[in-house]
């Protein structure tokens, strides 16, 4: 069997691709761990998407999802791409359990994945008190203290988010500044339960079978002959790390080329990669501007250039 | 993983720990671990949505 399409990933990109392909009666494959992706999982409430003033990113995925299961001719397989080849015009999807599924045409629209931090103790705990999910698992931490790492806007979200559950918050920024949103920075103040604190270098989260405390090293008290500063901890029970994304890319290697952030480079209106019938939609490729809404369209615009990719491919064998 | 299983005509009990402390408690007890969701199996625990595990203990064909 070989599809017309397949479409890596389950987010705002994959889903809506998934939609035009289905309207297009393409015969289309949408592999995917889970659907929603950081929409789901980061998206504490969405307010810019055309059409929903207010709602959040789980209840926005559930509809995306409802539209996409009315398509006929597109199916859905939860499991992992890990490698993408193409030989003589047939693409070739490796998964994760080693089953391998051809397409003439493919969308990468794996989006990113939560950047670590890279400190002691982090891998140790994850799920034992350390997340990179706070729509997913801030609920667990219902009246504990805990801490979000990063100072961004997503930090903030989070932590905003949490004022919902927790009885105290630490944000820790690295940078001397917090780079959140103004409105962010007035509603954690007003909060009363958001403590920041800038300068902080994350050394360690430590624990016996769940977390329960973090070090990290004061930079403003760094004495410049030592090179190193204050170390101090922090008792809490929850870590929910927010420092950013990498995309989930690695799986196109040899096929694309990357950005120097690992991005993969694309033309900017069909969002085409350098290998004919393989598309990138979404925050994984190097356009600017990552939102649902453009996710969703960049979707769109991939699902459409695969059928003319296609019709062109069918022509051409004629 | 909810549509999963209503897809696959699987009837469950869905508990929101979020809003339930007592079962909140039982699942981190159960499962050594913090995070969601959870899938308990007949007893059997899955953390995550581990689709080979659930497949094998519900005896799932993946459909076509």
């Amino acid at each position: 069997m070989i599809y017309d399409l397949i479409i890596i990933g389950g987010g705002p990109a994959g889903i809506t691709a998934g939609i035009y392909a289905g309207r297009q009666k393409m015969k289309t494959l949408l592999i995917t761990k889970e659907f929603g992706g950081q929409t789901a999982k980061k998206a504490t409430e969405v307010c810019n998407y055309p059409g929903f003033e207010r709602i959040s990113g789980m209840e926005l995925i559930d509809k995306f999802v409802e539209h996409l299961e009315k398509q006929e001719s597109v199916e859905v397989k939860f499991s992992e791409a890990e490698k993408i080849e193409k030989n003589n015009d047939i693409f070739t999807i490796i998964t994760t359990d080693n089953e391998k599924l051809e397409s003439k045409s493919v969308i990468i629209a794996t989006g990113v994945d939560p950047r670590p931090l890279e400190a002691v103790g982090e891998k140790e705990f994850i799920g034992k008190g350390i997340s990179y999910c706070v729509t997913c698992d801030g609920p667990i931490f219902r009246n504990k203290t805990i801490a979000v790492i990063g100072g961004g806007n997503a930090g903030m979200e989070a932590a905003l988010f949490m004022t919902n559950y927790a009885t105290k918050i630490y944000v820790l920024e690295f940078g001397p500044d917090i780079k959140a949103d103004e409105i962010n920075q007035k509603d954690a103040k007003e909060s009363g339960k958001i403590e920041i604190i800038t300068n902080a270098v994350v050394k360690e989260i430590k624990g016996e079978n769940f977390v329960n405390s973090l070090v990290y090293e004061d930079n403003v008290s760094k004495d410049p002959s030592t090179g190193s500063g204050q170390v101090k901890t922090l008792q809490v029970e929850g870590v929910f790390i927010e420092i950013g994304h990498q995309p989930a890319t690695a799986l196109a290697k040899g096929l694309v080329d990357f950005t120097k952030r690992d991005e993969i480079v694309v033309e900017n209106e069909t969002f085409a990669t350098k290998t004919p019938g393989l598309f990138a939609a979404g925050d994984n490729n190097s356009g600017p501007y990552k939102q649902i809404v453009t996710a969703a369209g960049e979707g769109c615009k991939t699902a459409l250039a695969a059928y003319d990719y296609l019709r062109k491919l069918n022509s051409n064998s004629k | 993983m909810k549509g999963y299983f209503k897809k696959n005509n699987i009837e469950f009990e869905d508990i929101d720990i979020s809003k339930d402390e007592k079962q909140l408690q039982k699942m981190i007890k159960d499962s050594g671990q913090m995070g969601v969701p959870v899938v308990d199996i007949d007893g059997e625990i899955i953390i995550g949505f581990d689709k080979e595990k659930i497949d094998k203990l519900l005896k799932i064909h993946p459909v076509k």
